[in-house]
């Protein structure tokens, strides 16, 4: 469970970018967070781990206040996936690897590399798995960087745009890992998405974040016509198409 | 890939990469025994070998252990702590031509040397075919020690008003190195001809002026650094996929960045108050062994470090030997036979393993 009270940040002077944001969030499900550029929704996202630091408010995952934990206790609970996939020059699997980084002391226990090895199984990178990430495609460089973010073993997953600058075959293949992720081992994954229809495909909870507040929040009851034009201010249809939502941008 | 498989492949390939690091050390030494016994003494690799084991002659052991071997274990810890810098300072500034001269500690050393030798009168005494002795060398190297931390200080100093990142401190290295120049320049334009002359000798560096306490110093100085550096080789891992990334795996980036910093300073200060100003190590030893061992810091940082050894033994030798008696400025060999070598990477390229 996760619980958001009253959260507000800014950058060293500048007005606020996020202003009492509040909610929260049960384990397991899948939360798209959704707004216009520049609304807030990367921000929210990085004060989840504390690579920002909100002025104000708190931010409590099974009752235990986010603040009060050390850095390596935040990784080994929540694992990140930045926006810009960077993997450095590393193999693979040592790319893997360094998603245990929170739990190696000195050297890599053969517990690290077992469970490295499991999830380059899980995540079927085996034919790569001793090449160079530089080497790597955008598809494959966003599987390794999830499969950094599993070897975390984390209890939340945060993505932040984790679909941008991949084909459609990828779009949906990085999404339905998350949502199967979410699904099998009951994590709760928060991602930051601008496909609305990607999102309503693999989410199960929308936050739409407006101007550095909480514009709405639900599930995909919540997406209709109306929300669309207030939000995005354009003209859109929200059709029902093999039981499944679809936005229709006219 | 089976199961089975991708455990001993990947067993296979770091295994590879130590059996790499053990071939290096014993290329080091090698090439140690081989710049021992160079020079005009004529001493065989057998009869050094054999005096390093304590059965030399008199004078073979005073050619080794008074004249050779002071400059030999120069060169190894110099090269290894300066290659470990350009490592780390590469990773942490997250940029390909960051070496210990980055935030401007050779030029704020070079004005240290320079207001000594001017100011202080700790200059010129004496032609000798190692270039110039320095007739106050205590002086000059606590002078150039000051003025390459003094850099280091006003460069994180000013990190402190605003937002530590690393373009801001290259920025501030760029400027701190401008303006250390320009006040060497003025306090040469003010000097006689041959405390200049004393000033340009101390820049072109010299591995032939330390004592064996200054060699102990250093040593001290390079082993706490490159403690330090592979204790946090996994932070340097982390950081390469960006700070975002880094931060979310638990590195406390700011912190990593500052005390990557000011040990990398005072690593660099150290060894260049000594033996003046030798800048191409850093940069190329580290970019020669990412195209063999790749960027994992594990491997990177002993091989880049052994490396800068490596590098610096062979120069030494070459400078040593090219014209003889007469040895040429150090600081110009490293980059004359750098500059090619790094030349040749930039358009070659290499295979790692």
């Amino acid at each position: 469970m996760i619980e958001v009270k009253d959260l507000c940040f800014a950058y060293p002077g500048t007005k606020n970018i996020l202003s009492d944001v509040s909610f929260s969030l049960e384990a397991g499900h899948c939360l798209a967070l959704l707004g216009n550029n520049g609304a807030g929704k990367s921000t929210l996202l990085k004060c989840f781990n504390r690579i920002h630091e909100p002025q104000k408010g708190t931010i409590e995952v099974d009752g235990v206040s986010v603040h009060a934990m050390k850095r390596v206790e935040i990784a080994r609970t929540m694992a990140y996936v930045a926006q810009q996939t960077d993997a450095g020059q590393l193999t693979v699997f040592d790319s893997v690897l360094l998603g245990r980084k929170p739990y190696i002391k000195m050297n890599p226990t053969e517990e690290d590399l077992e469970i490295t090895r499991s999830v380059i199984r899980r995540m079927d990178l085996e034919r790569y798995a001793l090449r160079y990430t530089d080497e790597l495609s955008g598809g494959e460089l966003q599987k390794v960087v999830l499969a950094r973010a599993l070897a975390q073993q984390p209890k939340i997953l945060l993505l932040d745009e984790p679909t941008s600058n991949l084909d459609l075959h990828n779009q949906h293949e990085v999404m339905r890992i998350a949502a199967e992720i979410a699904r099998d081992d009951g994590l709760t994954v928060i991602v930051v998405i601008h496909d609305l229809n990607l999102a309503l495909r693999y989410c199960d909870r929308f936050l739409f974040i407006h101007n550095g507040g909480v514009y709405c929040y639900g599930d995909e009851q919540l997406v209709t016509a109306e929300l669309l034009t207030d939000v995005y201010q354009v003209q859109a249809q929200v059709l029902e198409v093999h039981g499944r939502k679809l936005v229709f941008v006219e | 890939m089976p199961e089975r498989q991708l455990e001993t492949e990947y067993s296979k390939y770091i295994r590879f990469k130590r059996l790499f690091l053990v071939l290096m050390v014993i290329l080091t030494l090698a090439i140690a025994l081989v710049a021992i016994a160079s020079g005009s003494s004529g001493l065989t690799i057998r009869q050094v070998a054999m005096t390093l084991l304590g059965k030399g002659t008199a004078k073979e052991k005073v050619v080794v252990f008074n004249l050779r071997l002071p400059r030999v274990v120069t060169a190894i810890v110099a090269g290894i702590g300066l290659a470990a810098v350009g490592c780390v300072m590469q990773s942490i500034l997250r940029n390909p031509l960051a070496s210990s001269s980055t935030l401007g500690v050779s030029q704020g050393a070079a004005f240290g040397a320079a207001f000594a030798i001017i100011a202080l009168d700790a200059g010129m005494q004496s032609q000798t075919l190692d270039g110039v002795a320095i007739s106050n060398p205590y002086i000059t190297s606590i002078c150039a020690f000051v003025g390459s931390m003094l850099s280091t200080l006003v460069v994180l100093g000013l990190s402190r008003i605003k937002k530590i990142t690393p373009q801001t401190m290259i920025l501030s290295g760029v400027a701190l190195s401008s303006l250390f120049s320009g006040g060497t320049t003025l306090l040469q334009y003010f000097a006689d001809d041959v405390k200049v002359a004393a000033v340009v000798f101390w820049t072109f560096g010299s591995l032939g002026s330390t004592s064996w306490r200054e060699i102990i110093i250093m040593s001290v100085v390079v082993a706490a650094a490159l403690l330090f550096f592979l204790w946090n080789r996994w932070n340097y891992n982390a950081l390469q996929s960006g700070e975002s990334t880094a931060k979310g795996l638990g590195v406390n980036t700011d912190r990593l960045l500052l005390t990557s910093m000011v040990v990398s300073s005072l690593t660099a200060s150290v060894i260049v108050s000594y033996i003046g100003i030798i800048n191409f190590i850093g940069l190329i030893a580290p970019h020669l062994m990412r195209r063999v061992v790749g960027s994992d810091y594990r491997y990177l940082l002993p091989a880049s470090a052994l490396m800068g050894s490596v590098l610096l033994l062979l120069s030494d030798t070459v400078a040593r030997l090219i014209v003889q008696p007469v040895v040429l400025p150090i600081g110009a060999i490293t980059s004359f036979l750098g500059a090619p070598l790094f030349l040749y990477l930039i358009f070659k390229g290499g295979k790692r393993r």
